[in-house]
C-alpha cells in the first residue's frame, strides 16, 4: 500500500526523533551515522509541511517527500512499526482482599471486581470453617469476578471473606 | 443576535505579496456600513497597496473578503479591522498580531527542491547550515509572536531570514 503525503510527513517527523536517539545511543561520532541527520530531516520536513498545509495537491510534493523519506532510511520502517499505540493503565491490586456481605451482589454469592480477573484465587470464609476454599469445588470464576457455589452460602451471614491469590 | 466581530488573515501559495482577509463575524448590526484595515509594522508605519494615500485600506462591506497586495518581504504586522457606521465612527474593532512568512517559507521549500535536484547538497555543510539558519529565523519569528506577542523581535527574525533569501547566491550554492 502506498503511503499518503501526510503519512510520509509524519514518518519524517518520527524519524527525526528516532535518528536522534539512535545517534545518542551509539556514542562517539554517532557510531558513524551523520550526526546532522535529524536536523536535515527536520529542515526538509518543515518546508514540506508548510507547503502541504498551504496546498496539499502541489505537484512537487511527491518528489520532495520521497527524497525526505529516502533520507530517513531505516528509520522509516521503525517509524511505521513502532507506531506507539496506547497502553491501558493497570490498576495495581494487593492481596489479600478482605470483603464483607455488602461487597457482594444482592444474591450474596457473586462478587464482581475486574481487578481480580486472571489471578489464581482461594477464599477463606471467616466463621464458616478453618479451610481455604478453591475453584471449581467451592467457587467458580466468572467474566466479572467470582461466584461462591457452596450450598446454602450467603456472604451476609458471615463476618468477612478473605480472597488470596496463589502461584501455580 | 449581537454582532461579534472577527476576521482571518492568510496568505495564498504563489502570492507572497498578498494578504487575504476574510470577515468571519457573527450576528448583525444594521449600523455598519463599511470597514477599514490597518497593517502596522514594527516601525509604526502602515503598509498599503501602491496608489493608496491613506494609512488604511477601505474594505467594502459588501465583500466578505479582501485581497491586499502590499508585502515586499515577510512581516510581523498588527492587523486591525474596524467596522464603521455611515459617519465613519468606529463601532467595533479587532486587532491581531500576525506573521506573514510566505516569502521565506517559499524560498525554504525551494532550497529543499534544490537538494532533491542535486543530492550532493546534503553533504554541503554551508548549504545545510544556512538552511538551518533560515528555518530557525522563521520559527523564532513565529514563536516571538505566539509566545510573547513580540512584534519587534519577530520582525528582526524575519528580516534575518530575508537577508539569507535575497543574498541566496552567497549562502546557498546550488552547484555544490
Amino acid at each position: 500500500m502506498s503511503l499518503t503525503l501526510l503519512q510520509k510527513i509524519e514518518i519524517g517527523a518520527v524519524s527525526e526523533a528516532l535518528s536522534s536517539v539512535d545517534i545518542d545511543k551509539r556514542g562517539l561520532y554517532g557510531g558513524g551515522i551523520d550526526i546532522l541527520l535529524p536536523r536535515k530531516i527536520y529542515l526538509l520536513r518543515k518546508s514540506i509541511q508548510h507547503l502541504y498545509d498551504l496546498d496539499s495537491s502541489d505537484s512537487t510534493l511527491d518528489t520532495t517527500t520521497n527524497y525526505m523519506l529516502a533520507l530517513c532510511g531505516n528509520y522509516t520502517q521503525q517509524a511505521q512499526i513502532g507506531g506507539g499505540g496506547s497502553v491501558s493503565p493497570i490498576t495495581p491490586i494487593r492481596f489479600p482482599i478482605v470483603i464483607m456481605g455488602a461487597n457482594f451482589e444482592a444474591d450474596g454469592i457473586t462478587y464482581n471486581n475486574a481487578n481480580i480477573l486472571g489471578y489464581n484465587l482461594m477464599i477463606f470464609i471467616v466463621g464458616y470453617n478453618q479451610d481455604w476454599h478453591f475453584s471449581p469445588t467451592d467457587f467458580v470464576y466468572t467474566s466479572t469476578g467470582i461466584q461462591i457455589i457452596i450450598p446454602g452460602f450467603n456472604a451476609n451471614n458471615y463476618t468477612e471473606v478473605i480472597i488470596q491469590n496463589f502461584a501455580t | 443576535m449581537a454582532f461579534s466581530p472577527a476576521f482571518t488573515a492568510i496568505q495564498v501559495k504563489s502570492y507572497p505579496s498578498q494578504i487575504v482577509i476574510t470577515d468571519t463575524s457573527s450576528g448583525s448590526d444594521s449600523n455598519i456600513t463599511s470597514r477599514r484595515v490597518y497593517l502596522k509594522t514594527k516601525d509604526n508605519t502602515f503598509l498599503v497597496p501602491s496608489g493608496t494615500s491613506t494609512q488604511y485600506i477601505v474594505w467594502s462591506y459588501a465583500n466578505a473578503s479582501i485581497t491586499i497586495d502590499c508585502l515586499d518581504k515577510d512581516y510581523a504586522l498588527y492587523v486591525t479591522v474596524e467596522w464603521l457606521d455611515v459617519s465613519n465612527n468606529i463601532l467595533y474593532d479587532v486587532i491581531s498580531l500576525l506573521g506573514f512568512t510566505l516569502y521565506n517559507e517559499t524560498f525554504d521549500y525551494t532550497t529543499s527542491q534544490l537538494m532533491v535536484a542535486n543530492p550532493n547538497l546534503i553533504n554541503d555543510n554551508d548549504y545545510i547550515t544556512n538552511k538551518g539558519f533560515l528555518r530557525t529565523y522563521i520559527d523564532a519569528g513565529n514563536q516571538a509572536l505566539t509566545f510573547a506577542s513580540d512584534q519587534y523581535t519577530a520582525q528582526i527574525c524575519y528580516d534575518l531570514g530575508t537577508t539569507l533569501r535575497v543574498n541566496s547566491q552567497y549562502y546557498f550554492n546550488s552547484n555544490a
